[in-house]
C-alpha cells in the first residue's frame, strides 16, 4: 500500500494562484472523497497529480517515489506515473471499439499482446460490458461509457485512482449501481482513490477519507457533517 | 414563395451560373477528338502524389507539434509554415535556383515533387492543425496518462487527425494536378503542361479534348473524395475547449524551423542578387499601372468572392443545402485554371467574341473557398448565439451583420486573404484571359526569370512582395471593416 504525499503545492492560473500551499497525505488502499465549490481547484489538483497540469512549487510523491518537485526539478511524464484517470466527460477515444481501448492501456502498462487482450476482456466483463467489446463509444449508453471508463483507467495496473465527476451526468439508478462498482474495485488499488464531487450522495456512499478544497488550501474533514450534509 | 426560399434559389442559381463556363467547355469537348499522351498524363500522376506525399509528411507532422506542443515562438513559426501558400510553387524555387550551390541544375519529377510538395505543406499543415485542435482535450490528456509517445500518436493522435490530413494530401494533389508552372521549370510534360501549350498554339478547345476529359475527371474525383474528411476536418461542433492542453517541448521549435526555412532562402536568393546591384536593378521596378491593377484585381475579386460565397453559405447555413453548396463550391475550386480560363473563352464565343472580364473568372472559380470558410467558422459558434439572435426584433440584414456575423469576422478575413494569395499568384487565368499587352507583375516575374539578370529579377520580386503586401493588407480590409464597422 502506498500513500500519495502532496506537500506545499501551488498552481498559479493568469496569475491567479488556484491551488496555494495545498497540502495532504492520501492514504492507500483507501477512498478519498475531494469536495469544493465549482472553481475551487479540484480538477486542477487532479492534473497536477497527474502531470497533465504543471505546478509552480510543490512536491508530489507517491510511496518513495517523487512524481513532481519543483525543489529538485523533477517532473515524471504523465504516462509513467501509473495513474488510472476517469475524465469529467469520460474522455472516450471515439474512433477506437471498447476492446481496444482497454487493450491499447493494459498493454502500454507492459503486458504482452495476448494478456493484454485477455485483461481487456476481463476488465470489461468485471464492469458489465462482456459481450459489448466491439462497440465504439457512440454506440453505448451513458452508463456504459462511464464502466468502459473505469475499465480503462484500471486496465494500466494503476497506482492511483483519479476520478473527476465521473457519475455527474448519468441518472440515480445508475448512479447507485456505478458507485457499489467502484466500491468493489476501488480496493485493488495499492495507492489512494481520489473522487472528485458535488453530489452528497457520492460522499456518503463511497468517503472513507475526506478532503475539502477551500481558498486554494487542502482541509482535512472527518465526516460528511462537517461539510455540512 | 417565401423569403428564405427566394434566396435559396437565388443562390442555386448563381451556383449554375458560376459553372457555365464549364458547361460550355464540355460543349466543345467532343468536337475534334485526338488522343491523351499517356506519358504526360503518368508524370503528372506521379508528381501530384509524390508532391502531396511530401506536403503531408512536412505539413502534418509539423501540426501534430504544433497542435499538441508549446514552444519557443510558436505562433511565429506557425505563421511561418503557413507562409508558402502565399506564393504559387514557381515562385519559391526561382528564388531558391538563384542560390548559389547544385540547386540551379535540380530537373526532373523527383525534384519538382520535393520543391511543390514543400511549398504546398501549408495546406495539409492548415487542415491537420485545424482536425488536432478539435480532438477533445480530455481525451488527449487521457492518452497521456495512459499511453507513451509512440503509441499515443500512432494509435490517437494521428487517427483523430486523419480527417485532416486525408483533405490535407487530396488538396494538395488536386492544387498540383493542375501546376503548370513548376513541371516547366523542371523540364517534363504533364497533361495540363500539354493543355496550356497546346492551346495556347491553337485556340481549339475541341483539340485539346483528350487531355481535358481525363484531368477533369481526375481532379473532380479527387474533390469527392477530399469533400468528407475536408468538412469533417473544418465543420466542428461549438466546443468551449479548444484541443488539447501544450505541454513544454522547446525543441519542437527547431523542427517548425527547419520546415519553414527554405521561405527565407528564397527570398535570400532573391533579394541579395538586386541588393548587390545597388541602384540599377531597383530603378526598374514597376511602380504603374501593372502594380495597381494586379492590386485592385486580387482585392476586389476577393473581396466580391467573399462577399457572394459567404452570402450563399449563410442563407443555406442552416438547411439541408449546405452540403450540397459545399461540395459544389469545392469542386468548381478543384477544376484546374487552365481549363475554366478555356471555358471562359469559349463561352465568350458562344456569346458572339465577349470576353470575360478577369474579376468575374477569378470570382466564379473561388467563391467556394469563402464559403466554406463562413461555413467553418458558423459550425464553431454555439447554437445559442444564433438562437439568441433570431430573438432580436431586427431585419434578417441587420441580425445577419450586427448580431451573428461579427463574431466571423476574423474567419472571413483570413479566407478573404487566401483567396487574394490565390489571385495574386494566377497565371492561367491572366495569361490566356488578359488582353494583348496587358500585364501582371506575377506573369512578369516569370518571364523576367526566364532570361534576365538574377538583379532584375529580385528587384521585381521585391515588387511582387510589396504588392503582396498590399494586398493582403486590403484583403483583410474590406469583410473586417464591413463586419465591425457594425458593432
Amino acid at each position: 500500500m502506498s500513500d500519495l504525499a502532496i506537500q506545499g503545492l501551488t498552481v498559479m492560473r493568469s496569475g491567479r494562484a488556484v491551488l496555494r500551499d495545498a497540502t495532504a497525505v492520501l492514504r492507500g488502499a483507501r477512498r478519498t472523497v475531494l469536495w469544493g465549490p465549482s472553481g475551487a481547484g479540484k480538477s486542477t489538483l487532479l492534473g497536477a497529480i497527474a502531470g497533465l497540469v504543471e505546478p509552480t512549487a510543490g512536491t508530489i510523491r507517491i510511496g518513495e517515489d517523487v512524481l513532481f518537485s519543483s525543489s529538485g526539478l523533477v517532473s515524471v511524464a504523465p504516462h509513467l506515473r501509473r495513474i488510472g484517470f476517469v475524465f469529467q466527460d469520460l474522455a472516450l477515444w471515439p474512433h477506437l471499439r471498447a476492446l481496444e481501448q482497454v487493450r491499447l492501456v493494459a498493454a502500454a502498462a507492459g503486458e504482452n499482446d495476448g494478456d493484454a487482450r485477455v485483461k481487456a476482456v476481463e476488465s470489461l466483463s468485471a464492469v458489465g460490458l462482456g459481450g459489448l467489446e466491439r462497440r465504439r463509444p457512440g454506440e453505448l449508453s451513458g452508463g456504459e461509457q462511464q464502466r468502459l471508463a473505469l475499465a480503462r483507467a484500471l486496465a494500466g495496473r494503476p497506482e492511483i485512482l483519479l476520478l473527476d465527476e465521473p457519475f455527474s451526468s448519468v441518472d440515480g439508478a445508475t448512479r447507485r449501481t456505478l458507485r457499489a462498482l467502484l466500491r468493489e474495485l476501488s480496493p485493488r488499488i495499492p495507492g489512494p482513490t481520489l473522487y472528485v464531487t458535488h453530489d452528497p450522495g457520492d460522499v456518503r456512499e463511497l468517503a472513507e477519507d475526506i478532503l475539502e478544497l477551500e481558498g486554494g488550501l487542502l482541509i482535512p474533514r472527518g465526516s460528511p457533517e462537517e461539510l455540512g450534509l | 414563395m417565401r423569403k428564405g426560399h427566394r434566396a435559396a434559389s437565388l443562390v442555386w442559381v448563381g451556383v449554375c451560373l458560376s459553372a457555365a463556363p464549364l458547361v460550355a467547355m464540355v460543349g466543345r469537348l467532343g468536337s475534334n477528338a485526338g488522343r491523351l499522351d499517356m506519358g504526360a498524363f503518368g508524370n503528372g500522376l506521379v508528381f501530384a502524389l509524390a508532391g502531396a506525399g511530401v506536403a503531408v509528411v512536412l505539413g502534418s507532422s509539423a501540426a501534430l507539434l504544433a497542435g499538441t506542443l508549446d514552444f519557443p515562438f510558436r505562433r511565429l513559426l506557425t505563421a511561418a509554415m503557413a507562409l508558402p501558400i502565399a506564393a504559387p510553387p514557381a515562385f519559391w524555387w526561382i528564388g531558391l535556383s538563384h542560390l548559389p550551390g547544385p540547386l540551379r541544375t535540380a530537373h526532373g519529377l523527383l525534384p519538382a515533387s520535393l520543391v511543390a510538395g514543400w511549398s504546398l505543406a501549408p495546406v495539409p499543415f492548415l487542415l491537420t492543425l485545424a482536425a488536432v485542435r478539435e480532438i477533445p482535450g480530455a481525451a488527449y490528456d487521457a492518452a497521456r496518462v495512459a499511453l507513451g509517445p509512440g503509441v499515443r500518436l500512432r494509435r490517437v493522435l494521428i487517427p483523430l487527425a486523419r480527417s485532416g490530413t486525408a483533405a490535407g494530401f487530396l488538396l494538395a494533389a488536386i492544387l498540383l494536378l493542375r501546376e503548370s508552372e513548376i513541371p516547366f521549370l523542371f523540364g517534363f510534360r504533364t497533361t495540363t503542361t500539354e493543355i496550356v501549350t497546346q492551346f495556347a498554339r491553337s485556340f481549339d478547345a475541341g483539340g485539346i479534348a483528350p487531355h481535358v476529359v481525363p484531368l477533369l475527371l481526375t481532379v473532380l474525383a479527387l474533390g469527392l473524395a477530399a469533400r468528407r474528411p475536408l468538412l469533417a476536418a473544418l465543420l466542428a461542433g461549438p466546443r468551449g475547449k479548444r484541443g488539447p492542453a501544450r505541454h513544454p517541448a522547446p525543441a519542437a521549435s527547431v523542427v517548425l524551423l527547419v520546415v519553414a526555412a527554405p521561405c527565407l532562402l528564397a527570398l535570400a536568393g532573391y533579394l541579395a542578387p538586386a541588393v548587390a546591384s545597388r541602384a540599377g536593378a531597383w530603378l526598374r521596378i514597376p511602380a504603374d499601372a501593372t502594380a495597381v491593377a494586379t492590386v485592385a484585381e486580387a482585392v476586389v475579386s476577393a473581396w466580391l468572392a467573399v462577399f457572394l460565397g459567404g452570402a450563399a453559405a449563410y442563407v443555406l447555413r442552416s438547411s439541408p443545402g449546405r452540403a450540397a453548396l459545399l461540395t459544389s463550391g469545392l469542386l468548381l475550386f478543384c477544376v484546374p485554371a487552365a481549363i475554366w480560363s478555356i471555358g471562359w473563352i469559349e463561352l465568350g464565343q458562344l456569346l458572339g467574341g465577349w470576353t470575360a472580364p478577369l474579376v468575374l473568372a477569378h470570382v466564379a472559380r473561388l467563391w467556394g473557398l469563402a464559403a466554406l470558410g463562413l461555413a467553418a467558422a458558423h459550425s464553431r459558434l454555439p447554437g445559442s448565439l444564433e438562437q439568441a439572435a433570431r430573438l432580436v426584433p431586427v431585419s434578417p440584414m441587420r441580425r445577419a451583420l450586427v448580431l451573428v456575423l461579427p463574431p466571423l469576422a476574423p474567419s472571413l478575413a483570413a479566407v478573404s486573404v487566401l483567396i487574394a494569395a490565390l489571385i495574386f499568384s494566377d497565371r492561367d487565368l491572366a495569361s490566356l484571359l488578359l488582353p494583348p499587352g496587358a500585364e501582371r507583375l506575377m506573369l512578369d516575374l516569370y518571364l523576367l526569370s526566364a532570361n534576365a539578370p538574377a538583379a532584375a529579377v529580385g528587384a521585381l520580386a521585391a515588387a511582387v512582395l510589396l504588392a503582396g503586401l498590399v494586398t493582403a493588407f486590403l484583403a483583410v480590409a474590406g469583410p473586417w471593416a464591413v463586419l465591425r464597422w457594425h458593432v
